[in-house]
């Protein structure tokens, strides 16, 4: 057994050494590509429905007729991009053994995420008060599905991060052992990257075609 | 168990190739009508039709001699390489990039040809030819199938009636879930979708009855949503409308039709419209794909029946028709309409037609009387 | 980093968890792959049954026009939990457990990249199992086809319902759609698992090309899954949404649209069926050339015409839906790659029989079930290829002519590849052989049977019988290839028998096969069997292709006489 155990340790080694990234690297990338994927068919299912919505009668503006506001997501979607540089200097930092700016780094990323959250959910209302509701014809259907959508991801970004600063506190993560710190940071690029398509499918590409 | 039967594979294999091929004969046997009943695709009446079993046959022949000729070498080479007693091992071969290549340019050839009659097919199917032509609108309900003619403004149920040599244009609608219009002899599917007005056209070459079914999945009762496609020659088509646009016998006084078209009017009036004159009567026949969608207007949830006693299917063809047998009020032992209306959920189960109380033996009497008159 | 790994290596986490003492308690807190490799293959074989008693349910209904045995609402429900199961907790699993007991073994690892994530996908799957299962309790089982089409799946208020029945009412689709949902979580956890282990665990000297075929196909069906389920996943949600949340995707009334359903699900649909495949493409580009005595003919080109296939097969999935009116050039589009993507699968077929040509076939059951799998996929593909035929297609969509090719290439194809590796693998993994003569008549039987159920469907669909149907008149002609189909299916259903009986018999008294019974080529033959917990004691390196072989004949290895 513990040949076979060294055996392991070499064999694991020797693949870790050969191509630049470990195993749970790859893991998380695939993970994360097939999350991606779902977000691909969503905003297609999102565009099919604008274009057949707006050919057959207007169902792609707002009850009163507008088109969604597109500023306020836009100052939305700054602090999220934003939150990305706290959360690659936390990752940088545990790589050089950093603990104090690694609770520092993810400490502000999250409350940059929060922030985002909160902006969507004070949208949300203020569409509310316009009667516009995911029952709204196909149009508030597919934006609160797909926005949401994201925002539950975003939350669970948040999650992930939270429980990292836990384990940070604590202590757990060293320069040499931090995956988590890692994952979560990719998550949360994902989170980032992700969202600039929505924001430029849900608000920007309206404005084209007027 | 070790049974010699089995060392040797060779006689079965025969064996079940033989089956496959007898299949395949069954399959492209001489087509001499009958022989496969009403609903096959292969004794064609119209163009559409036509062209689709042309292309059933060419890809039939080509995959036949391709079925033979790989089969065969399977066959061949496992009868010639089995391992005999006392064998070494055999040359090691790798691969050979010719051969490769053969065997990759050559079935794309072939499919290649396959490829050019499909697409040159598909465009020949979908291109709606001149000449003098109807519309009717035909419409999928859960599980009937109602056919409407813009042109005429009549409405009938079960039937489509059309002219000989005349491109029938159908347009498609359901407002309920997806279903396909199928008329085998005449035309292949096209789907019966809501929200997409599809249309499609056929032709007939010859006068007759076809059968149409339902193919799309479509619930409980999918089975049962048959129709008829009755191609007549211009002149009774042209009698036909005119009938139809009639509007409905009025039984005379104190007959048993009489009393029959009370009952019609107090409990299957709400679902079944009838046009005719004094209260409880349609005024005329509604456009469902306007009338069902627009809540002002009462949608009849059934077929119409002003004209029921010259159709020969009910509802959506699990029974038919026989006016004759239905004549006789003291003997309708053999008149499935009153089957049906005695117990319509016992022979379609689901379907919509569901009476406050089952109807009495001579309250059957009657109605089956008062639908007979309407000629 | 790498220190992290090793506490997740198996062997330990196997020692640790484990010593839970009984024997039950070891399977279940087990994260090793042979261990849960088998599990699946369990599973999977026990919803065959499942899924095999629903189908002979369809066929004793069919058997007779007007049959009696199902109400017409039990046959929505039997049929869409047939196609379900079979395709979902049949095939997928089985393959599943292939890949996880054979795959590190064939390529040197000692075990999976994420074992405890291994054991996590097959719990999901297994519970998911059960709830779908579960729902014919409650009398309410998904019955709107396996594709579940919206509007059908839709509450009743939206599709236009006026009445009881206008679509599906109950819960039935939400137990179709959460199920699908868990299994899709099962299958990702899986996927990613058999990526990152092929692409990153390999013994020294595995190149990518030199892993074993199966291996090879097991990547590709990885890759699909990841790619392919999304779509599944947010059709899913979307119609849960319809369902729950008062959305309108697929409501037509509200400007939504029923095909908006029908490309997602078919986006996923389409690659999955050969997500049904490539695997067993895969088993049988091991069993030819061990029992036929030569190596693979043509490696290079079937690894690739896999890929190919994979890539194709993303391009398709709308030849599912001639029917739906798209606009002819569309079509024609579709057409055109449903025509490509035959001509890989053509390579593999002619490279099969190059690799028996020329060979000193020896005929053991594992062959017998290899060789039917040519044969009878043959047939699946080619009216396959025949319903790519666009306007025949429009005569025979939903018809019987879909179920038979259905059923050649799953059946006829997946399931006797499946058979031909349970054969294959079964010393591998118990150190027993199965009997042979047992195992002929399974397999004689079993041809006989799908011929005699399968092909009539063919004819079937010819004379014009829609698929779905839960009886039909006696009068149009289709009564006695039905009763020939069902007394087919019959004949299926000993042929199964039989080969459950010789599991059981064989597991008690099985003969002693040693460690390597069929003089193989690749490395999961080059340890015990069944091996030690941690597979080999020296990782062995590789030179070639058949890295076994070399190590049998090391004056003409391989990697001595040809270059790769
Ligand atoms: C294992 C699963 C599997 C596989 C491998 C295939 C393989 C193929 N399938 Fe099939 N298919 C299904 C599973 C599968 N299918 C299922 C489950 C459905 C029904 C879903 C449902 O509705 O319920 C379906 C439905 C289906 C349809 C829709 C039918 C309809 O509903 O109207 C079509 C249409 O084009 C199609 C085509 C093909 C083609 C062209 C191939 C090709 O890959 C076949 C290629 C192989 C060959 C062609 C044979 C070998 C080639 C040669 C020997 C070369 C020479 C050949 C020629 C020149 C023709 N399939
Ligand atoms: C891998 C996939 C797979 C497999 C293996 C099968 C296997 C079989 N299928 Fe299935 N089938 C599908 C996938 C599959 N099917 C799909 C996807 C559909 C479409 C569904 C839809 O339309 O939505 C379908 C639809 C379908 C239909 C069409 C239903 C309809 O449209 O109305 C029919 C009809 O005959 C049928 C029959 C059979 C039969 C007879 C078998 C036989 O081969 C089964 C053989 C197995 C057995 C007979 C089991 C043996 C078990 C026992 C003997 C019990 C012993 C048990 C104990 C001792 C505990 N199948
Ligand atoms: Cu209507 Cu099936
Ligand atoms: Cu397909």
């Amino acid at each position: 057994m513990s040949t076979a155990h060294g055996e392991q340790v070499r064999i694991l080694e020797e693949h870790v050494g050969e191509i630049g990234h470990g195993i749970n690297w790859w893991g998380m990338m695939f993970f994360i590509a097939s999350e991606a994927l779902i977000f691909a068919n969503l905003i297609a299912a999102y565009l099919y429905l604008e274009i057949r919505g707006t050919s057959l009668k207007n169902f792609w503006v707002l009850p009163n007729g507008e088109h969604l506001d597109w500023k306020m997501p836009l100052a939305n979607t700054a602090i999220l991009l934003l939150s990305s540089v706290p959360v690659i200097w936390a990752r940088a930092s545990i790589v050089k053994g950093n603990k104090r700016n690694l609770v520092l780094g993810l400490s502000a990323t999250i409350i940059m995420g929060l922030i985002f959250l909160g902006g969507q959910v004070y949208e949300y209302i203020g569409l509310f008060g316009l009667k516009f509701n995911i029952g709204y014809s196909t149009f508030g259907s597919a934006f609160f599905t797909l926005t949401g959508f994201h925002g539950i991801h975003v939350t669970i970004g948040v999650l992930f991060l939270v429980i990292c600063l836990i384990r940070a506190i604590r202590g757990d993560f060293t320069d040499k052992k931090h995956f988590a710190v890692e994952a979560g940071e990719m998550y949360w690029h994902f989170v980032d990257l992700v969202w600039v398509v929505v924001f430029s499918t849900v608000y920007l590409l309206p404005l084209l075609h007027g | 168990m070790r049974n010699s039967l089995f060392r040797n594979p060779r006689p079965w294999l025969m064996l079940f190739t033989g089956v496959l091929f007898a299949f395949f004969l069954v399959a492209c046997g001489d087509d001499t009508p009958k022989q496969y009943g009403p609903h096959t695709i292969l004794n064609t009446a119209g163009p559409v039709a036509e062209s689709e079993r042309f292309l059933f046959y060419i890809i039939l022949f080509i995959a036949t001699v391709i079925f033979v000729l790989v089969e065969g070498i399977l066959i061949v080479s496992i009868v010639r390489f089995r391992r005999k007693p006392g064998d070494g091992e055999p040359y090691q071969n790798h691969g050979n990039l010719r051969i490769e290549v053969l065997w990759t340019v050559i079935p794309a050839l072939i499919l290649f040809i396959v490829l050019g009659v499909t697409i040159n097919g598909l465009f020949q199917v979908s291109t709606v030819p001149p000449g003098k032509s109807i519309n009717v609108t035909a419409i999928g309900h859960q599980w009937w199938w109602e056919f409407y003619y813009p042109d005429y403004n009549i409405t009938t149920a079960d039937s489509l009636h059309a002219p000989v040599g005349t491109v029938v244009n159908v347009r498609l609608y359901s407002n309920n879930v997806i279903h396909s219009f199928w008329i085998p002899a005449l035309t292949g599917k096209t789907d019966d979708i809501p929200g997409h007005n599809n249309t499609k056209w056929f032709k007939a070459d010859r006068t007759g009855v076809f059968y149409g079914e339902c193919a799309e999945f479509c619930g409980a009762q999918h089975a049962h949503m048959a129709f008829n496609a009755v191609i007549d020659n211009q002149d009774d088509f042209s009698t036909w409308v005119t009938t139809q646009q009639q509007a409905a016998v009025v039984p005379d006084q104190g007959s048993l039709a009489a009393s029959g078209a009370k009952l019609f009017v107090g409990i299957c009036a709400t679902c079944h419209g009838i046009v005719g004159k004094g209260t409880g009567y349609m005024s005329g026949y509604q456009d469902p794909t306007v009338a069902c969608n627009d809540p002002n207007v009462a949608c009849k949830v059934g077929p119409n029946l002003t004209h029921f006693a010259n159709r020969n299917l009910i509802a959506g063809g699990v029974l038919v028709h026989d006016h004759d047998q239905c004549t006789n009020p003291d003997n309708l032992t053999n008149c499935q309409l009153a089957q049906w209306l005695a117990n319509p959920q016992g022979i379609k189960p689901g379907n919509d037609m569901v009476l406050g109380a089952t109807l009495k033996p001579d309250q059957i009497k009657e109605l089956v009387a008062y639908l007979e008159s309407l000629k | 980093m790498a220190t992290q790994t090793i506490i997740e290596s198996p062997s330990v986490a196997v020692r640790r968890k484990s010593f839970s003492e009984t024997y039950i308690g070891e399977w279940i807190t087990s994260t090793d792959h042979k261990q849960l490799g088998i599990m699946y293959l369990v599973t999977g074989f026990f919803f065959f049954l499942v899924g095999g008693m629903e189908a002979l349910l369809i066929r004793t209904q069919l058997a007779v026009p007007n049959g009696h045995v199902l109400t017409p609402q039990e046959y929505n429900q039997v049929f869409t939990m047939h196609g379900t199961t079979m395709i979902f907790l049949f095939v997928i699993p089985v393959l599943a457990g292939f890949g996880n007991y054979v795959v590190p073994l064939m390529i040197g690892a000692r075990d999976m990249a994420f074992p405890r994530m291994n054991a996590f996908g097959y719990w999901v799957l297994f519970f998911g199992g059960i709830f779908l299962q579960s729902s014919f309790l409650f009398n309410s089982a998904p019955n709107g086809g396996w594709f579940m089409y919206a509007p059908l799946s839709e509450p009743i208020a939206n599709c236009g319902g006026l009445h009881a029945y206008t679509c599906t009412n109950g819960m039935n689709s939400d137990f179709w759609l959460l199920g699908t949902l868990l299994l899709g979580i099962s299958s990702i956890a899986g996927s990613v698992n058999f990526v990152v282990t092929i692409l990153k665990l390999r013994a020294p000297g595995m190149s990518i090309n030199r892993m074993p075929l199966f291996t090879w196909m097991v990547l590709v069906q990885a890759f699909l899954l990841l790619f392919a389920l999304p779509s599944l996943t947010a059709a899913s949600v979307l119609l849960l949404l319809d369902r729950h949340a008062g959305t309108h995707f697929y409501v037509a009334q509200a400007g939504g649209d029923p095909l908006l359903w029908q490309h997602l699900f078919w986006s996923f649909g389409h690659p999955e069926v050969y997500i049904l495949i490539l695997p067993a493409f895969g088993i049988i580009s091991e069993v030819l050339p061990v029992f036929s005595r030569k190596p693979i003919f043509g490696y290079t080109f079937i690894a690739w015409s896999g890929v190919a296939i994979g890539f194709l097969s993303f391009t398709v999935w709308a030849h599912h839906m001639f029917a739906v009116g798209l606009p002819p050039i569309a079509q024609a589009f579709f057409a055109t790659s449903t025509t490509l993507i035959a001509i890989p699968t053509a390579v593999k077929i002619f490279n099969w029989i190059g690799t028996i040509w020329g060979g000193k076939i020896v005929f053991k059951a594992p062959m017998y079930f290899a060789l039917g799998f040519i044969a009878m996929f043959l047939i699946g593909g080619l009216n396959g290829a025949a319903l790519a035929v666009v306007p025949f297609d429009y005569q025979m969509t939903d018809s019987y002519f879909v179920v038979a090719h259905i059923h050649y290439v799953l059946f006829g194809g997946t399931a006797l590849g499946i058979f031909s590796g349970i054969y294959y693998w079964f010393p591998k993994m118990t150190g027993k052989y199965l009997r042979e003569g047992l195992a002929q008549w399974h397999f004689w039987l079993m041809l006989i049977g799908i011929n005699l159920t399968f092909f009539p469907m063919h004819l079937l669909g010819l004379l014009g019988m829609p698929r779905r149907y839960y009886t039909y008149a006696g009068t149009v002609g289709w009564n006695e290839l039905n009763l020939l189909a069902t007394v087919g299916a019959f004949i299926l259903a000993i042929s199964v028998i039989i080969f459950m009986y010789n599991i059981i018999v064989s597991l008690k008294n099985g003969q002693k096969s040693g460690s390597d019974p069929w003089d193989a080529f690749t490395l999961e033959w080059d340890t015990t069997s069944p091996p030690k917990k941690y597979n080999f004691l020296e990782i062995p390196v590789v030179r070639s292709r058949r890295p076994f072989y070399d190590k049998k004949n090391p004056e003409i290895a391989d990697w001595k006489t040809v270059t790769h």
